[in-house]
C-alpha cells in the first residue's frame, strides 16, 4: 500500500507521462534520499518502472495491462517507455526494407486465416500504417528508428507502434490551431490532409479506416492521450489512460 | 505501350517504392509522345497501397491523361486503392 507521499509521486507521473528524480524532488520539495527511497520501494512493489542509466533515468507509471495480450504488453511498454527490453529484434524494423519483407511474411502467415480478397486489403492497411511511421519520423524518432510489428495468429490481430512524434505533432505542421491529440486523430482519420504539405498525401488512415469499416475488423489507434476506435461501422475517439508518445495501432481480424 | 507493375514487386505499399517505380518508369518504360496510350497491368499484384499507386499513378495520369488506361483488376487492395485515388482527385 502506497503511502500519501508514494501517492503523491505516482499522480505526479502520471499527470507527466515520464519523469526524472530531480523532478519530483523539486516537486516535492522533500530531501533526495527521501524521494530515492519511495521511488526505491514503488518499483520494488511494481507501481513503478524506471528505464535508463544514471544520468538519464526516466519513472514510469506501471500501466493498467488488465485484458491485454502478453504482446499488447510488451508493445505498449515499448510504446510508452522505448525501453530496448521490450522491442525484441524479432519484431523491430528498423528500416523501411526489413518493414517491407515482413510485409511479405505476414501475407503467408495470414493466408489460412483469411480470405484472399481481406488478406491483401489486410496488408495494405498495415503498409499504410507502417510506411506512415517512417514517412513522418524519419530523422526524428525521439529514441529507437523504426517501427515495432507483430501478427498473433491466435489472438487474430496484428500489432504497430512507432517512437515517433505522434500524430498531433504533424498535424499541427499544416494546422497549427490543431488543440489536442483527439483533434489530431480526427483529422487524421477522416480529411485527406498531409503532414509533410506540399506534397500530396494523406490517404492512408481515410484508407484504413474504410477497411476495417468494410470488412467488420477493430482497430485502436493510439497516439498521446487519445484513441481512436474503429468496430464495423462505428468510429470514436476517446481519451485513453494510456499516454503513447509516438502511436500504437492494435487491428483485430 | 503497357507496363506490367508485378515487373516492380508484387506488395507495393511505400511512397518512395512508388515514386522510385514511376521515375525509373519514365526513364526506360513510358514514351516520348504523351499522346501515345499507356496501359497499365495490375496482373499479378498482390498488395497495392493507395500511398503507392498515388506515386506512381497520379504522375502518369497528369502526363498522359486520357490516354492512361488502367486495366480490370479483381485484386482486392488495387480496387480499393484506386478507389481511394479517384476520390482523393476528385
Amino acid at each position: 500500500m502506497a503511502t500519501p507521499r508514494q501517492q503523491q509521486i505516482i499522480a505526479f507521473i502520471k499527470q507527466k507521462n515520464q519523469t526524472s528524480a530531480k523532478e519530483i524532488i523539486g516537486f516535492l520539495g522533500i530531501t533526495e534520499p527521501a524521494v530515492f527511497r519511495h521511488l526505491k520501494i514503488l518499483v520494488k512493489n511494481g507501481e513503478l518502472f524506471k528505464v535508463g542509466t544514471t544520468p538519464k533515468v526516466k519513472y514510469f507509471c506501471k500501466l493498467n495491462m488488465e485484458g491485454k495480450t502478453k504482446l499488447e504488453q510488451q508493445f505498449f511498454s515499448w510504446a510508452q517507455t522505448g525501453d530496448q527490453k521490450f522491442s525484441s529484434g524479432d519484431y523491430l524494423c528498423s528500416t523501411r526494407d526489413v518493414f517491407q519483407a515482413r510485409q511479405e511474411k505476414l501475407l503467408v502467415t495470414l493466408k489460412p486465416l483469411v480470405s484472399e480478397n481481406l488478406l491483401y486489403l489486410l496488408v495494405g492497411a498495415v503498409g499504410e500504417i507502417g510506411n506512415n511511421s517512417f514517412d513522418h519520423n524519419l530523422g526524428n524518432w525521439r529514441d529507437t528508428a523504426g517501427v515495432l510489428f507483430a501478427s498473433d495468429t491466435n489472438a487474430r490481430e496484428i500489432i504497430l507502434s512507432d517512437r515517433g512524434q505522434g500524430v498531433l505533432s504533424t498535424i499541427r505542421r499544416v494546422r497549427p490551431n490543431t488543440k489536442d491529440n483527439a483533434e489530431a486523430l480526427h483529422t487524421a482519420f477522416t480529411e485527406i490532409i498531409s503532414g509533410r504539405a506540399p506534397e500530396q498525401r494523406g490517404n492512408g488512415l481515410k484508407y484504413t479506416k474504410k477497411i476495417v469499416e468494410d470488412n467488420n475488423l477493430y482497430l485502436e489507434f493510439y497516439s498521446g492521450d487519445a484513441v481512436v476506435k474503429i468496430s464495423g461501422q462505428s468510429f470514436t475517439i476517446e481519451k485513453s489512460e494510456i499516454n503513447i508518445p509516438g502511436t500504437l495501432v492494435i487491428i483485430k481480424f | 505501350m503497357r507496363i506490367e507493375l508485378k515487373k516492380f514487386g508484387t506488395v507495393l505499399t511505400s511512397r518512395p517504392a512508388g515514386k522510385e517505380a514511376y521515375l525509373s518508369a519514365r526513364a526506360y518504360l513510358l514514351p516520348k509522345d504523351k499522346n501515345e496510350p499507356v496501359e497499365i497491368d495490375f496482373s499479378g499484384v498482390q498488395v497495392l497501397s493507395p500511398s503507392w499507386a498515388d506515386e506512381f499513378i497520379t504522375p502518369i495520369k497528369n502526363e498522359f491523361g486520357k490516354n492512361l488506361i488502367l486495366l480490370p483488376s479483381d485484386n482486392s487492395s488495387v480496387k480499393a486503392s484506386l478507389e481511394m485515388l479517384e476520390e482523393q482527385h476528385k
